[in-house]
């Protein structure tokens, strides 16, 4: 018995690959003890795990099966909330803000997350075995390794959203997002620094992206827009039929305190140090957070102008249709 | 080439151990001359020029000019060398003497599109010789001939009583070489744990198993005590690996984080 709770402890380790060898899945584990996750992003909290020189000699690579086991020897806190979003529209301001809580563990796109939500694009035969080891990598990131832990917020990769019914598979209930902002704003932005989905073949195997040779076909500010036009709509269409609440960036920083605060599992006293989140840039924390609205419309040439009009202003005006529906409701409700 | 070059390959063709052993014999004692590589081996690591290229500084130096033959190549070593149906820019006899060892190193000049190949003859050698190659020792044995990819990270411990020496020799690609390289493959026989990495594997075992050792070995941030915390460690349960080991160990660490990011 103890020999087999030797090979089932992952305590203060925390899975930080997903892929596939020759023939089978397999996961590599890094050794965290109680760093919590506070970088902007999910793969910057493994870097600093990998500084340790620990993680260089005696990192751990096991079988995906493994993340079943020891699902079933520590279960993990249960997902809270998902926040899935159209991104350059503050979701990491988001996660910022949740991640200075000690009791919220905070996963900010973590790559093992999309690479087992997106197995079955490469792999078919992995499908059956999709909702539990989904479940079981997210109890393995929900220990408890600091104590407090009771809330587990997961943000996922934009491209995600084509992968959100077969999370609601496993997770039915868990609330989740969708967070936006006008998509003139979006495209700015991604014309300004490109994201590495907007560089067709940077992403392997995604339906809510454009393959290759499409891609190659249009001008960069044509994908972007029709990009973001496919994922405002792919946005819109899970909100209606999988219940997501609809969140514009215009209601941030507030709303995470405000409409949110019960989705996110935020009591009355988390909120002043949560807001406080709010006042540094998500991803660079040296500036502060400021809404740049204006400035990212005025820089907009006409032919983008065009085509986001073309291509996503549609959806966009539907979600925003919908998220006043949404807090009618809520109001009448309360 | 007419195809990608694996990371090592034991060719078809043999060589005679006894006779070239005996060739050794008589050669003087003096010509042996060290390595002029001398920051990376510890120990006895000298060598006989027996073709060298038209410009190298020494006769163990490498080059770029046509190979020679020196003064040590008489008609045994010519004999031999004919046997090699391309053109060789350098042959040369190298010994590692017992207790030697050579650090870990890429010879990058060797990766180049185009640049030679290098092979290796081992003449006097035996289990307590270790060459790593990646990580794991290749298995060459007296009378084989070998390719090795050496701009790849390698390194060389002899452990046993006796000198080792090799052959070594640079070779122009040309069809006959990959001819061989390609004919070797099917039967080159596996690059297996050397010592080192065996009793580190084990030592990893131990340190999953123990919370407490675990615990004790992650909290270090500075790499010079983690390595001597780990090799006190190794020590005091008797597992035997070296800093060289631990060091590769970890780059390899490093390394397999890193590649996944390279298409």
């Amino acid at each position: 018995m103890d020999r087999l709770m030797d090979r089932t402890d992952y305590r203060d380790w925390l899975p930080i690959r997903f892929w596939r060898d020759a023939q089978r899945w397999r996961l590599d584990w890094a050794r965290f003890g109680d760093q919590p996750l506070r970088e902007p992003f999910f793969r910057d909290s493994a870097e600093v795990a990998l500084k340790r020189p620990f993680n260089l000699a005696f990192r751990r690579q096991t079988d995906a099966d493994a993340l079943l086991d020891w699902q079933a020897a520590s279960p993990g806190v249960e997902p809270t909330a998902f926040i899935f979003h159209a991104s350059r529209c503050g979701s990491t301001l988001i996660t910022r803000m949740l991640s200075r809580l000690d009791s919220h563990v905070v996963l900010s796109e973590p790559p093992p997350f999309d690479a087992l939500l997106r197995a079955h694009y490469v792999d078919p035969a992995i499908a059956a075995r999709q909702p539990a080891l989904l479940a079981a990598l997210l109890s393995a990131y929900g220990q408890r390794r600091r104590g407090a832990e009771r809330a587990l917020v997961v943000k996922l990769d934009a491209w995600n959203l084509c992968e959100l019914p077969l999370l609601r598979a496993r997770f039915p209930a868990t609330p989740w997002i969708f967070l936006y902002r006008h998509p003139l704003e979006i495209a700015v932005s991604q014309l300004r620094s490109p994201a590495t989905y907007m560089v067709p073949g940077m992403i392997a195997a995604s339906p809510l992206l454009f393959p290759l040779q499409e891609g190659l076909m249009m001008s960069r500010p044509e994908l972007v827009a029709r990009t973001v036009g496919r994922i405002l709509a792919a946005g819109l269409a899970h909100c209606r039929q999988y219940g997501g609440i609809a969140v514009n960036y215009e209601e941030l920083p507030d709303v995470v305190g405000g409409r949110l605060a019960g989705l996110f599992g935020l009591a009355e006293a988390d909120l002043p140090s949560v807001l406080d989140g709010a006042r540094q840039h998500a991803k660079n924390p040296v500036q502060a957070f400021e809404p740049d609205r204006e400035a990212k419309r005025r820089a907009a040439d006409p032919a983008t102008r065009e085509l986001v009009e073309r291509w996503a202003e549609a959806p966009y005006a539907e979600l925003e249709a919908l998220r006043e529906a949404q807090k009618a409701d809520a109001r009448t409700a309360a | 080439m007419l195809f990608e070059l694996p990371p090592f390959a034991r060719l078809p063709l043999r060589f005679d151990a006894a006779a070239l052993r005996a060739a050794l014999d008589v050669l003087p004692q003096d010509a042996w001359q060290p390595h002029f590589n001398t920051g990376y081996y510890q120990g006895d690591w000298s060598g006989i020029a027996l073709t060298a290229p038209a410009d190298a500084v020494t006769p163990l130096s490498p080059g770029q000019g046509e190979g020679r033959p020196t003064a040590h190549c008489d008609d045994f070593w010519r004999e031999q060398l004919g046997r090699l149906q391309t053109r060789l820019r350098s042959a040369r006899l190298l010994r590692l003497g017992p207790g030697g060892s050579i650090a870990e190193h890429r010879d990058y000049d060797l990766g180049q599109p185009g640049a030679d190949l290098r092979l290796h003859v081992p003449i006097v050698t035996d289990e307590a010789v270790e060459f790593l190659l990646d990580g794991r020792m290749v298995p060459m044995a007296a009378g084989e001939c070998w390719f090795l990819d050496l701009s790849r990270p390698h390194r060389v411990d002899n452990h046993g009583g006796q000198a080792r020496i090799h052959l070594v020799l640079d070779c122009s690609p040309s069809p006959w070489l990959a001819g061989q390289i390609e004919a070797g493959l099917a039967d080159t026989p596996p690059a297996r744990d050397s010592r080192g990495a065996q009793a580190f594997a084990e030592f990893r075992g131990r340190v999953q198993a123990d919370a407490a050792l675990t615990a004790e070995l992650a909290a270090h941030t500075d790499h010079e005590t983690f390595a001597a915390a780990v090799l006190a460690h190794a020590t005091a349960a008797g597992l035997r690996f070296s800093r060289a080991d631990l060091d590769s160990a970890m780059t390899r660490g490093r390394r397999e984080w890193i590649e996944q990011w390279i298409v």
